[in-house]
């Protein structure tokens, strides 16, 4: 907890810095706050005695790493001034999830998740989530500033490459999924739940990258696009633990 | 509409169409029987859909449809009907493999509902067809395309016509009884080629909790060898994998560790599919952020 404070408010000066040009400040307050919470998830992995990745909780806490991490990357190569601040943004609320609601049980893994695919599987995922995540967060801020400004196409250019490494994550985590559903239940995709959402959101972010190609001047429609590939996304994250269709049915839920 | 060149529109259409007629034979004739697909009809119909692909490719200057069907303006609405069907089905509770579907559509084993399956297929042609393409065109920077595409045609071609092939039965074993019989899901009995006696099962403690059954195996084919079976650590017998699916103690026979065994000729197409998958990811990543990615239309 108190990691994850001292993370926050590094994130947050680093944010603050680079809204005000003060690139140095900013590359080096987010760098240790990342540190800092890195230290918090290797902490964890040892006093849990397995990598903290099985509950919602858990996987909460490294998308809580990816975004500001992600953000740092995107600010260093585009110069974006309010990238930081949203990644922050964003991850702040996932650590405020957390700490209200932890779902971090010490209990140990169950068979089925003593993996070597366990840790790349999830590690994986969640880094593409965070990728996706802020190309949502650039939809966003583009939907909402096109009212006023036209978007540009090196902006796009932007949106479309997060949206290009985030799918070549989400697909190789796909992948190791597969790999490893065939050595632990005997079937490389059962249709699970999860299976089925994972697919929905796959092909939607499909959608976006052919619409895009089909038509590369029409911005606001693709952008929209996003965004509800970022919703379906939640609902393949965790969305699903609460769809009557899916309940009981998953081999992805655990715990609880 | 339907003038050259075709649009969106004309995409749209065709996929309104295929729902259409898909609702129409599920309505007809029930929903898919996979099992009559069994070998050899499914390697049958997979040669004969890829000479039928390369036919339609190879008219496409003769019969516009066939090229058509390689533009963006046929991917888009394709991608969108494919995520609407996979949306029903996320959203309605499937029901077990042993069961019917318990609604008229067949939306409730989506699996085998005529719909779900015609919109795949015709997934499948223009990855067939797009695949072709760029394989003839082939250029360094289209190689993440190839992959993607191909990859995903032929995941899907194997993955479906291979799963009427694919077994999975389950074996009771104990201890000094050598068993060779299993049961599939249905409750069917099969004599198999393979026996194994249970040697010994046991549950390890935590910090690592794991369900481990020492077993022998004699095969018809002169195998006799012992081995240890895990959750996560299946073994291979000539062409089976055997997993460790279950446990419980019976009055007569003590321990009986309850064995998976799975036969699925088709996989080794599936992890070629997969592989080029993971290769055309691998690219993505590299191309995206090395350079602007630019695919050539037609």
């Amino acid at each position: 907890m108190i990691f994850a404070i001292v993370s926050m408010l590094l994130w947050m000066v680093g944010a603050v810095a680079a809204w005000k040009d003060k690139t140095k400040y900013a590359y080096v307050f987010t760098g240790l706050g990342l540190l800092v919470f890195f230290s918090y998830i290797v902490g964890m992995w040892i006093t849990l005695e397995r990598p903290p990745l099985r509950t919602m909780g858990e996987t909460r806490l490294w998308y809580s790493f990816f975004l500001p991490l992600i953000g740092l990357v995107i600010y260093s190569r585009w110069k974006y001034k309010w990238i930081l601040s949203f990644s922050t943004v964003l991850s702040v609320v996932f650590i405020f999830i957390n700490i209200l609601k932890p779902e971090i049980h010490s209990e140990n893994l169950m068979p089925a998740l003593q993996s070597p695919w366990f840790a790349p599987h999830v590690i994986i995922y969640m880094f593409a989530y965070a990728l996706l995540g802020a190309a949502f967060v650039m939809a966003v801020y583009l939907l909402w500033r096109s009212r006023k400004t036209l978007v540009s196409s090196q902006e796009m250019k932007i949106t479309d490459n997060l949206v290009y490494v985030g799918l070549a994550f989400m697909t190789v985590g796909m992948l190791t999924g597969a790999f490893w559903a065939k050595e632990a239940w005997g079937h490389y995709w059962a249709w699970d739940p999860k299976e089925t959402w994972a697919a929905i959101t796959w092909f939607t972010y499909l959608i976006y990258i052919h619409l895009r190609l089909a038509t590369s001047k029409n911005y606001i429609l693709p952008l929209w696009i996003l965004v509800v590939c970022f919703v379906l996304l939640q609902m393949c994250w965790w969305g699903i633990n609460y769809l009557p269709s899916a309940m009981g049915t998953s081999v992805h839920t655990y715990g609880s | 509409m339907w003038s050259k060149l075709w649009r969106f529109k004309e995409g749209v259409t065709i996929c309104c169409g295929l729902l259409i007629v898909g609702v129409i034979l599920q309505l007809s004739l029930g929903s898919i029987s996979w099992g009559l697909f069994a070998y050899p009809v499914n390697l049958i119909v997979a040669l004969v859909f890829c000479v039928l692909l390369f036919a339609m490719y190879a008219l496409k200057k003769k019969i516009y449809l066939f090229l058509f069907l390689q533009t963006y303006y046929a991917a888009v609405p394709t991608l969108v009907v494919v995520v609407f069907m996979t949306l029903i089905m996320g959203l309605t509770r499937q029901v077990p493999e042993t069961m019917d579907a318990q609604d008229p559509m067949g939306f409730t084993y989506m699996l085998r509902s005529w719909p779900f399956v015609l919109v795949y297929f015709y997934m499948a042609v223009i990855l067939g067809l797009v695949s072709i393409k760029h394989f003839l065109l082939l250029n360094f920077r289209q190689i993440p395309f190839i992959l993607f595409h191909l990859g995903l045609f032929v995941v899907i071609v194997a993955g479906t016509l291979g799963s009427a092939d694919m077994q999975r039965l389950t074996m009771n074993t104990s201890k000094e009884t050598p068993e060779w019989r299993a049961v599939d899901n249905k409750g069917e009995v099969y004599e198999l080629p393979i026996a194994v006696t249970l040697e010994d099962f046991y549950i390890a403690e935590p910090p690592q909790i794991k369900y481990v059954s020492k077993v022998h195996v004699i095969t018809e084919k002169g195998l006799d060898k012992h081995y240890q079976i895990e959750v996560n650590k299946p073994i291979r017998v000539e062409g089976w994998v055997i997993y460790q699916y279950s446990y419980y103690m019976d009055s007569e026979q003590g321990m009986v560790s309850v064995l998976e065994l799975v036969k699925d000729p088709w996989l080794p197409a599936v992890y070629v599919g997969l592989i080029l998958l993971f290769m055309g990811a691998v690219f993505l990543f590299v191309n995206a952020s090395s350079k602007e990615i630019k695919c050539r239309e037609i």
